[in-house]
C-alpha cells in the first residue's frame, strides 16, 4: 500500500480535492480533524495548559481554537511548541489507521503542513494543491471570515508554492480555470499503476 | 432824467402789442387741449350708447363622455349677436377678443338626433357666453338654435397599470417589494381596433431622488392617444415600500436527487450571494434554497462541468447570484 499525502497551503483546495478522491474509494486521514479530537484527551489538555496558560482555554475548559489560532499563528517558538505537542500524537493515530487499509493500493492523508516540519519521510508520494495566493485569500477570507492581514500571517507560516511543488511528485492546480477531476483521474490512475507494479 | 413812454411819445396813439413767438405756442396749446376735451367727451358720450356686435365663434367640445368619441364637428362656428355698451364692446375687443366658444359636454344636455349624431341646445351656452363676453343675457342672440356633432360608441377594456419610475434610492435603500398601485387596473374606452393592441396602461414618468421612507403618490395615467382613448379613472395612488438592504451570503448543497443517474458535484456546496432587508436578515434560511444542476439536453457522459441554477429562494431576497455557476461532478457508479 502506498502511503500518499495530500498538502496544500491555505486556501488551496485541498478539501474539495479530498472529496474527488473520496469518491474514487480512496480512504483519507484527516489530520485536522483527529488533531481537534486529540484536543479533547486530558493529557493533551495538560500539555497545551503548560505550555500557553488559560488563555488557550474557553470557559468551559475546552481548548479554544481560535485563541489557540491566534497565540501560535504569531509566535514561531508557540507554533513549534503546539507542533511538538500534536504532531506525533496525530501520527501515532495515522499509524494505526493505516492499519485497517492495508489490502488497499494506496490512502491519502491530508495535511497542511508536510515540508514546514520535515515530514515527508513519512510518506511514500507527496501531492501537492496549488493555486494563486489571490485566488487563496478570496476563498479564505470568505470560509473563514479573517481579514487579509489575517490571512497573510497564517500564509507566510507556509512555504511558497513554488518551493513546495518543486519538491512535490503530483501538482494539483486548482486556480478555478483548469478542470480539477482530470488531474485527480491522471494521479489515481498513475498511483494505481505504482501500486500494482509494487505488488 | 425819466424817459416818456415810447408809445405816448409816437403821436399819443395807443397801440396792440405784437404778440411772441412764446404767446403763440401757448395760444396753440390752449385750443389743442380743448379739442382734445371735447373729443374726449364725445368719445364718452359715444361710448355710452348702444351697438349692436357680431362674432363668429369656433366650437371647441371638451369631456366628452368616457363611453364616446367625438368623431366630427358637424356645426363648426357659431354666430353670437349682441347689443352692448360702448364701453363694454370696447373692453372686449381689447381684453378678451373672443375666437371661440369651449362647450363641456359635462356640463349640458346631450340631445340625440339620429345614429351617432348630437346635438346640444345653444340655450344652454347663453349664460356661458354671458359670463365669457360680460355681456347682458338678454341681449344675446345665437345664430343656430342647435350645434350638431358626431359621438361614435367606444368600446371597453380593463388594463393593468404598471408604473413608470426613475427612482434613485438612498444608498443601501431599495424597494422592498412591488410597487402597490390603486386601482390595479382601469377602464380604457377606445375604438376596438385600439384596444385589441393595448394590454397595459402606464403612469406618468415618477421621478424621485434620494428615497430613504416608504412613499405615496398620486400620480396621472399617461393616455397614449388622448383624441381616440379615454380612461376611467385618469389617476391612480402609487404606494412604495422602502427598507434598508444589506448584502449577505449563504452555502447551500447541489441538490443533485432529481437526476436519473447518481452524481457527486465538486464543489458540493455553492455559495448564494444576495441581497435581504435588513428586517428580514433573520428570517433567511438554508433550506429556502435549491440549487441545482441544468441537464436538460445534456449527455452526463460528454460534459465536463454542470451549469447551475438557483431554483428556489425566499421571495424577499433580491440580486441574488451563485458561486461558482458551474461545477465538475462524477457519474457515481452503483
Amino acid at each position: 500500500m502506498i502511503k500518499v499525502a495530500l498538502t496544500g497551503n491555505i486556501g488551496s483546495g485541498k478539501s474539495t480535492v479530498i472529496r474527488i478522491f473520496e469518491s474514487l474509494g480512496i480512504p483519507v486521514f484527516h489530520a485536522d480533524k483527529e488533531a481537534k479530537l486529540l484536543y479533547k484527551r486530558p493529557d493533551v489538555k495538560d500539555a497545551v495548559r503548560s505550555a500557553f496558560g488559560d488563555a488557550a482555554f474557553n470557559n468551559s475548559g475546552a481548548v479554544d481554537f481560535k485563541k489557540l489560532a491566534g497565540i501560535v499563528f504569531k509566535d514561531k517558538e508557540a507554533l513549534k511548541k503546539i507542533n511538538e505537542i500534536i504532531h506525533p500524537l496525530v501520527n501515532q493515530q495515522y499509524n494505526k489507521w493505516l492499519e485497517e487499509y492495508q489490502e488497499i493500493p494506496y490512502t491519502l492523508h491530508e495535511a497542511a503542513i508536510v515540508f514546514e516540519n520535515n515530514l515527508e519521510h513519512h510518506y511514500d508520494v507527496i501531492i501537492n494543491v496549488s493555486a494563486p495566493t489571490h485566488i487563496r485569500m478570496e476563498r479564505v477570507l470568505k470560509r473563514d471570515g479573517i481579514t487579509t492581514e489575517q490571512f497573510y500571517e497564517r500564509a507566510n507560516k507556509q512555504w511558497p508554492e513554488e518551493e513546495k511543488n518543486k519538491r512535490s511528485d503530483f501538482v494539483i492546480i486548482n486556480d478555478g480555470k483548469r478542470f480539477l477531476i482530470p488531474q485527480v483521474l491522471e494521479i489515481h490512475e498513475s498511483l494505481l499503476k505504482t501500486a500494482k507494479e509494487k505488488g | 432824467m425819466q424817459q416818456p413812454d415810447k408809445t405816448y411819445r409816437q403821436g399819443n396813439k395807443r397801440r396792440l402789442p405784437v404778440p411772441t413767438s412764446h404767446m403763440k405756442r401757448r395760444d396753440n396749446l390752449i385750443f389743442l387741449l380743448c379739442l382734445f376735451i371735447a373729443a374726449f367727451f364725445w368719445l364718452l358720450i359715444k361710448l355710452s350708447d348702444q351697438y349692436a356686435v357680431s362674432y363668429n365663434l369656433k366650437v371647441k367640445y371638451i369631456n366628452v363622455p368616457e363611453k364616446k368619441r367625438l368623431t366630427k364637428i358637424i356645426d363648426t362656428t357659431l354666430s353670437v349677436n349682441f347689443t352692448a355698451k360702448g364701453y363694454d364692446i370696447l373692453k372686449l375687443r381689447l381684453f378678451i377678443n373672443p375666437k371661440r366658444v369651449v362647450v363641456d359636454l359635462n356640463d349640458v344636455e346631450l340631445n340625440k338626433l339620429n345614429n351617432d349624431v348630437y346635438y346640444i341646445n345653444t340655450k344652454y351656452l347663453k349664460e356661458k357666453l354671458t359670463g365669457y363676453i360680460d355681456v347682458n343675457e338678454s341681449t344675446i342672440v345665437i345664430s343656430k338654435r342647435s350645434l350638431r356633432f358626431e359621438l361614435k360608441d367606444q368600446m371597453e377594456k380593463m388594463v393593468p397599470v404598471r408604473l413608470k419610475e426613475d427612482i434613485a434610492f438612498k444608498s443601501q435603500f431599495g424597494l422592498y417589494d412591488k410597487e402597490r398601485i390603486d386601482p390595479p387596473k382601469v377602464t380604457v374606452f377606445a375604438p376596438q381596433s385600439v384596444l385589441d393592441t393595448l394590454n397595459f396602461i402606464h403612469t406618468e414618468a415618477i421621478k424621485l431622488t434620494d428615497v430613504d421612507k416608504d412613499q405615496v403618490l398620486s400620480t396621472r395615467l399617461f393616455n397614449p392617444l388622448p383624441n381616440l382613448i379615454n380612461l376611467d379613472p385618469k389617476n391612480v395612488t402609487v404606494r412604495l415600500r422602502v427598507e434598508r438592504f444589506t448584502e449577505s451570503t449563504m452555502d447551500i448543497d447541489v441538490d443533485v436527487s432529481t437526476l436519473h443517474k447518481k452524481i457527486r458535484t465538486f464543489p458540493s456546496k455553492i455559495t448564494v450571494h444576495f441581497k435581504v432587508a435588513q428586517k428580514d436578515f433573520s428570517n433567511i434560511q438554508a433550506s429556502q434554497f435549491k440549487i441545482i444542476p441544468e441537464t436538460k439536453n445534456i449527455n452526463l457522459n460528454e460534459v465536463k462541468r454542470l451549469h447551475l441554477k438557483l431554483v428556489e429562494k425566499p421571495d424577499f431576497i433580491r440580486d441574488e447570484w451563485i458561486s461558482p455557476a458551474d461545477v465538475e461532478f462524477l457519474i457515481i457508479k452503483e
